[in-house]
This record gives C-alpha cells, sequence and structure tokens, in this order.
C-alpha cells in the first residue's frame, strides 16, 4: 500500500467524532430549542457528562455554586460554555499517547487547551469577541498528529535529517518524506467528521495560514499565533520542538503590537492555572 | 531522589542533598539555575519574558514569569535558605527560537539577554549556558552536588560544565 493510501486509510480508521457535540452546538445555535432538550442531549453521552460535571467545577468557568448535574451545570454555564465543556469533553477522548513526536495524551491534550484558551485571549483583544468555532478550530489544530504519528515514528530519522541538516520546518519534512503534513491532515479528519469549512481550513492551515486565499477571516491567523504562542511558552513539547515557522505577518495581520502578544501570553499561565479540571479531564495513559 | 518539578513561571529553591530540582518544558523560556557549592544550596527559575515593566499586576502574582523580578527573587530566596551571595554561580538554559523567528525572536533572545544582564548587574558568574536552537529542552540540577543537566532532542542528558 501506498504511503498516501496507508495514511488515508487509518484516517478513515478513527471513530466518528461524538455526535453528541454536533447536536450541542446546533442546539445552542437553534434559539427555538428548550433547556430540557439539551439536557437529554447531552445525558445520552455518559463519559461527556462526566467531564463536563468535573470541569465546569473549574475556576476557569468561573461559577459560584458546586455543580453535580446536568442540568444545573447547563443552567449555569451559559451558551458559549456548555458549547465549550461538551466539545473539550468530546474531542479529549482522541488525545493518545502519540509516537513520532514523542508527546503523551496528556501533553497533547495541554497543547489543544492551552492553544484554545491563548486563541481566545488573542481573539478577545482583536476582535472584542470570543468564538466558539474558534475554540473549536484550536483544540483540535493538531488532532492530524494522531494519525500522522505512527508514520513519522517509521521514517523519524528522516524527517529530522531534513529539520536539522537542510533547516526547514517540521511540516515541509512530513510534507517531503510522507507526502502529507499534520495539519492538512487534520483538515481532512475535521472534513470526515463534519465540521464546517472555516474550522477545516483553521486546521489545514494553522502553520501556514499564509498559503490561503485571502478572505479567510482571522481564525485560520489566531490559531496559528496560539499555536505558536504555546510552543514558545513549552506548552505541550514533543519532538518537533520550535521547528516551525512563525510567520512575521501574523501580528500584523491580527493588528497587534509585541506588547499585546507578551501581555497575551502571561494571561495564559493564568487562565491555564484556573483551567486544571479542564486539563485534567485527559490522565496520562499507560505506556 | 525526590524531584522537585519547577513549573513555568515559578521558581523552586532548596538544601536537602536529597532533592533534584527539574524544569520540562522550556521553549523560548529560560532557566536560570544558581548554586553555592559549600552551603550545598541552589534553586531554579523558570521565566518567560524579559521585563515585567508593561505588566507589573501581572508580576506581582507570578513574580517569576519575569527575568527582571525573578532572577533577583531567586538569588534572595537562595540566601535565605542557607546560600551565601558571594558564592552563588549561575547556569543558563533556554531561549529556543521559532523559524522565521519574527514572532519569537524579542522574546527567546530577550529572555536570555535579560538573565545575562542582570546576573552581571548582581555580580554573579554565569559558568555555563545552554542557549537557541529550535529545539525543546528539560534541565536538572542536583542539590548535593550542583550537577547541573540539560536533556537533548534524543533524550539523552548532557551535563552543562
Amino acid at each position: 500500500m501506498s504511503m498516501d493510501s496507508a495514511i488515508k486509510k487509518a484516517v478513515n480508521g478513527l471513530p466518528a467524532f461524538p455526535a453528541t457535540v454536533h447536536r450541542v452546538t446546533a442546539l445552542i445555535n437553534d434559539p427555538d430549542s428548550s433547556m430540557a432538550e439539551l439536557v437529554d442531549v447531552v445525558r445520552l453521552d455518559q463519559s461527556i457528562t462526566a467531564n463536563i460535571l468535573r470541569m465546569c467545577n473549574s475556576a476557569y468557568f468561573g461559577l459560584r455554586h458546586k455543580v453535580d448535574n446536568v442540568q444545573d451545570a447547563i443552567l449555569y454555564l451559559g451558551r458559549q460554555n456548555i458549547v465549550r465543556a461538551v466539545l473539550a469533553a468530546g474531542a479529549s477522548r482522541f488525545f493518545r499517547n502519540t509516537p513520532g513526536y514523542e508527546a503523551e495524551a496528556k501533553v497533547m491534550w495541554e497543547h489543544a487547551v492551552g492553544t484554545a484558551l491563548l486563541a481566545q485571549i488573542l481573539s478577545k483583544k482583536v476582535t472584542g469577541r470570543e468564538e466558539t468555532s474558534l475554540f473549536t478550530a484550536a483544540i483540535l489544530h493538531d488532532i492530524g498528529k494522531i494519525v500522522l504519528g505512527a508514520f513519522v515514528k517509521d521514517k523519524y530519522a528522516e524527517i529530522k535529517k531534513i529539520v536539522s541538516g537542510e533547516s526547514r520546518s517540521f511540516l515541509e519534512a512530513e510534507e517531503k518524506v510522507l507526502g502529507m503534513n499534520h495539519a492538512t491532515l487534520g483538515g481532512l479528519i475535521a472534513a470526515n467528521w463534519k465540521f464546517p469549512e472555516e474550522i477545516r481550513q483553521a486546521i489545514a492551515f494553522h502553520h501556514r495560514p499564509d498559503r490561503l486565499a485571502s478572505g479567510n477571516g482571522l481564525m485560520p491567523w489566531l490559531v496559528h499565533l496560539a499555536d505558536q504562542g504555546c510552543l514558545m511558552l513549552g506548552i505541550g513539547q514533543g519532538s518537533d520542538g520550535l521547528a516551525y515557522d512563525g510567520l512575521d505577518e501574523a501580528m500584523k495581520r491580527l493588528g497587534l503590537a509585541q506588547a499585546d502578544f507578551e501581555a497575551a501570553l502571561a494571561r495564559l499561565v493564568k487562565e491555564l492555572d484556573n483551567a486544571r479540571e479542564l486539563v485534567g479531564i485527559v490522565q496520562p495513559s499507560p505506556h | 531522589m525526590p524531584q522537585i518539578l519547577v513549573k513555568l513561571a515559578d521558581l523552586s529553591v532548596s538544601n536537602n542533598p536529597e532533592d533534584l530540582l527539574v524544569v520540562y518544558g522550556l521553549g523560548s523560556t529560560a532557566a536560570v539555575m544558581l548554586y553555592d557549592a559549600q552551603a550545598q544550596t541552589g534553586g531554579i527559575a523558570h521565566f518567560m519574558l524579559p521585563s515585567s515593566a508593561s505588566e507589573p499586576q501581572r508580576a506581582r502574582e507570578y513574580p517569576a514569569m519575569f527575568a527582571d523580578v525573578a532572577i533577583p527573587l531567586l538569588v534572595e530566596a537562595c540566601t535565605k535558605k542557607g546560600a551565601r551571595r558571594e558564592a552563588i554561580t549561575a547556569r543558563l538554559a533556554g531561549g529556543s527560537l521559532l523559524m522565521g523567528q519574527g514572532i519569537s525572536r524579542s522574546i527567546s533572545e530577550g529572555n536570555i539577554a535579560a538573565a545575562r544582564r542582570i546576573l552581571e548587574q548582581l555580580s554573579i558568574p554565569l559558568t555555563a549556558e545552554n542557549t537557541g536552537g529550535n529545539h525543546n529542552r528539560a534541565v536538572r540540577m542536583e542539590i548535593s552536588t550542583g550537577k547541573s543537566f540539560v536533556r537533548h532532542p534524543d533524550g539523552n542528558w548532557e551535563e552543562m560544565a
């Protein structure tokens, strides 16, 4: 089997994304939906229910009451936070120890959550808003690594040689050796999972938003900058390290000054402290 | 040997010869390791930004986040644990760069430059450095000996001498 078809076969072997997440998103966006419908949908998925209850007592969501049932969780979280909590709970099940990138499940997840939080911090600064679709794209931006890792592991020496010997980015080395990079692959996975185009593109182009035709909005740039910020802070390190292009253009596109970026990084540390329960829903898995 | 993890934007000091201080996840961030051999006392600060000037409030909450606050604070914490101010030596690791460098250069290089400058101002000799590159690092320091090690991308630890 060719490398390309082996990778695609591995993508098709991934389980479907939990339907609960898409149904919750649809209900939240439907002004006619009722609280009871939402509660019923969430309750259908036991693992999501358990994770939501755990997460919503996190300081990140800022609830004053201790919550021990889905109805109260939904009542107190608010619409945007429900989607975030359900999405995080649904996405977390796909994070596992990832060979090739030599990253444990917990480390991959911490990087995903860190990137999602930083993307929101940056978005708030740039547009004054926090968007659920941005949170989704950011939390799933490296999902391609989950599949590509096994292939990276097999060809690691070759990839590493291109990165260190030719000073090329890890992304370019993946493309050259495997015919596919983890970002593009992530976009394919997100398509299989029926995420909208805006999210798929932000995932597929998170390292190279400059390769997207203009008019695609700020989301790919926000995910790019948030990802690079987390790499810089060592949040979720792997064998690929910092061997990616940090595009100078990102700050200009987003209208951010260096001081804004530094303030956002500083704020991220605080938010990650507050989001320990969110980070903690993926436990170290046995080797 | 009990491992004490020094998190991002944090510092830790020990005079217990059993202890091993460890930092995982050094990216563009930097770790300053201080040690007094005779007092067998040392500490590590893991900071992420060169200067607290534009973030005074954050610096009160996370003093070890910024080189200019973290390093003097680490010196003070070491002397409180028994290190003699004039006997302290320093090692420095971190400051990795993204490729293209535009986003990370001022922070990565700023962290390293700030650490060197502040140590010089404090007259603390910098005896070893392991900085730059595009890879992650981890560092550890044995309190019994002051020996410090840096982990390479291939997983091997090398002594910083």
